[in-house]
């Protein structure tokens, strides 16, 4: 059986995942091989011939897992040498016929998800109306955020976010992204892989299969999508450890997996029954 | 008024400026650069009438009939990398939403820097193509060499000279680190095609040399292309998400349009000189001015 090809900097910050697929895969009985941009682009020729599909060698089945590999090379030449690899990789991938989890898209390094957050969220907003803010963005703290209410604010400086009533912003260096706080909400995450949706037990059904018609827009057949979710309606914030079967709003689209956090040997998993299904394998994984 | 933002170190910004104050053409400069060093925006999505950007002046975004956007890069410092991702992230998803003519915005298709992904969907969507190989493996480039004259590329769209390979450069590719792009090198004219909106302006170029961008004495004329192939490139333009776009092509001696790649963020002063502003015309109509200046 040919192996499918994780794609994945499995030397680097996705190591750990990496080993959790090769763990997942190896469970559910099917083979997998790890590669990072450079060693797929190394081993993989595409030959265009006029009048003919792409022709990729070897075509296997990829997980598109990986947007670069740790580190900005130091040089020039480094620099252009990874691009290289990454133009090769993504044009694979974009090309390969075989099953590939997230494929690149001509408008996205993966699935057709906008790279920049604000733009992801907001690309979203006729599927589930209600769910996504307005956003603004500045150079410097706006006087009128002052009166805006609890907001969440994004500082580019520090790369961090937080809650709140503006005035309590620690130092802002700016440049922001802000937009209304809608606590009390809980931050709710959910994994989606295919059509299955995971989340903590006391998330709404209707909260996952929002979070299918995300994935789904934007081509993913794994993705990460956050929310913040409140509890039902009139209840007060005494109650956030209930069902969270109240109002939804949208905070973040992944699409990139890294493997880190708790659930990630149940992402692996997901992605090796994602993968067993469309190689037409029972999937041997726990789902 | 038509938004131009950019950095004046582009000439591209640069020419086409300077062609609105030939027509007359009222128009407010966002320079970027400036933005992000010494300047201040606030954007909104949805757009808001207030929203602006500031840099050398102040722009009322809301007062823009059209924008013109080459984001060039040319910061140093973590701090201008910061200002200058949350510039982009904020202009980008107001473009997303903004109802003005941009051209062109963020969310267009990025595969001109994905050559071989590239090269298929122009294939796949009416362009004849010229064959070409990506591959690491001495042995497949050999072959496809040994097949006829070829021309080696970047494959991530780095502008670059481009430049014959034979069976000389094969040592010195197989210690290279990485894959090669080769492309069966067509033998003929050189035509440049830009489409602005429903516009299409071309111009044709004749040189001895492999690239006649570094041919001072190559020939250089306006021309006209079949009516067929303006269609289809103004039709494939927009499908791309593109409201500007400048495609390469080889004339052969049989009269065959050979498509070598399309630009999404053309460099077309160059260009626009040879046909005499047709391009900044064409530019100035789409973003929203009903008089063009020739």
């Amino acid at each position: 059986m040919t192996p499918a090809v994780a794609v994945a900097d499995h030397c680097g910050r996705q190591a750990g995942f990496a080993a959790r697929l090769s763990a997942a895969f190896a469970a559910a009985g099917l083979p997998l091989v790890l590669r990072t941009h450079r060693e797929l682009a190394a081993e993989v020729s595409v030959e265009l011939v006029p009048g003919q599909p792409p022709a990729v060698t070897p075509d296997r089945p990829l997980l598109w897992l990986s947007p670069g590999d740790t580190g900005r090379p130091a040089t020039p030449d480094g620099r252009f040498l990874a691009a290289e690899a990454l133009a090769a990789a993504r044009s694979i991938a974009f090309l390969t016929r075989s099953p590939v989890l997230n494929r690149p898209s001509a408008v996205s390094l993966c699935g057709t998800l906008p790279p920049a957050p604000a733009r992801a969220v907001r690309g979203t907003r006729h599927l589930d109306p209600g769910a996504v803010r307005a956003e603004r963005f500045a150079g410097s703290w706006p006087p009128e955020a002052a009166d805006a209410g609890p907001l969440e604010v994004y500082d580019y400086a520090t790369s961090r976010g937080s809650y709140g009533p503006a005035s309590s912003a620690p130092s802002p260096a700016g440049p922001f992204r802000y937009r209304a706080d809608p606590r009390p909400a809980r931050r709710v995450k959910v994994l989606v892989a295919g059509d299955l949706a995971v989340a903590a037990p006391d998330v709404a059904p209707a909260i996952l299969d929002a979070s299918r018609r995300v994935a789904a827009w934007y081509q993913l057949d794994l993705a990460t999508v956050w929310w913040l979710a409140g509890p039902p309606d009139g209840a007060h914030e005494g109650v956030l450890d209930g069902p969270l079967d109240g109002a939804r709003t949208l905070a973040r689209v992944d699409g990139w997996e890294w493997g880190a956090g708790e659930d990630a040997v149940a992402v692996a998993a997901a992605a090796a029954a994602w993968m067993a299904e469309r190689l037409g394998r029972t999937a041997e994984v726990d789902r | 008024m038509i938004g131009i933002a950019g950095t004046k170190a582009d000439p591209v910004m640069v020419h086409f400026a300077a062609h609105c104050v030939a027509g007359d053409i009222p128009f407010a400069v966002l320079d970027l650069m400036e933005t992000i060093t010494s300047g201040d925006w606030r954007l909104s999505v949805p757009p808001d009438p207030a929203d602006f950007v500031s840099g050398a002046e102040r722009v009322r975004l809301a007062d823009l009939t059209g924008l013109y956007i080459r984001p060039i890069y040319l910061g140093r410092t973590p701090s201008d990398a910061a200002r200058w991702h949350g510039l982009m992230e904020g202009l980008g998803a107001w473009m997303d939403e903004a109802g003005l003519t941009v051209v062109n915005r963020l969310g267009a298709h990025q595969l001109n820097g994905y050559k071989p992904a590239h090269y298929a969907w122009l294939s796949a969507h009416g362009l004849l193509v010229p064959p070409s190989l990506l591959s690491a493996d001495p042995r497949r480039i050999r072959e496809f060499i040994g097949g006829g004259r070829a021309v080696v590329k970047p494959v991530c769209g780095t502008r670059a000279t481009t430049r014959e390979i034979g069976q000389d450069d094969l040592g010195r590719l197989a210690r290279s680190e990485g894959p090669v792009l080769v492309q069966r090198m067509i033998e003929g004219d050189d035509v440049r095609v830009h489409v602005v909106g429903d516009a299409v302006i071309a111009c044709r170029f004749s040189s001895t040399t492999i690239d006649y961008r570094s041919d001072r004495e190559a020939t250089r004329a306006a021309t006209g292309i079949p009516a067929a192939l303006a269609s289809l490139l103004v039709a494939r333009t927009a499908e791309q998400g593109l409201a500007f776009a400048g495609w390469d092509f080889k004339l052969d001696r049989d009269g065959t349009y050979w498509c070598l790649e399309c630009n999404p963020m053309p460099g077309y002063s160059f260009y626009d000189r040879v046909c005499d502003g047709a391009v900044s015309d064409a530019l100035i109509k789409l973003l929203g001015q009903g008089t063009v200046s020739s």
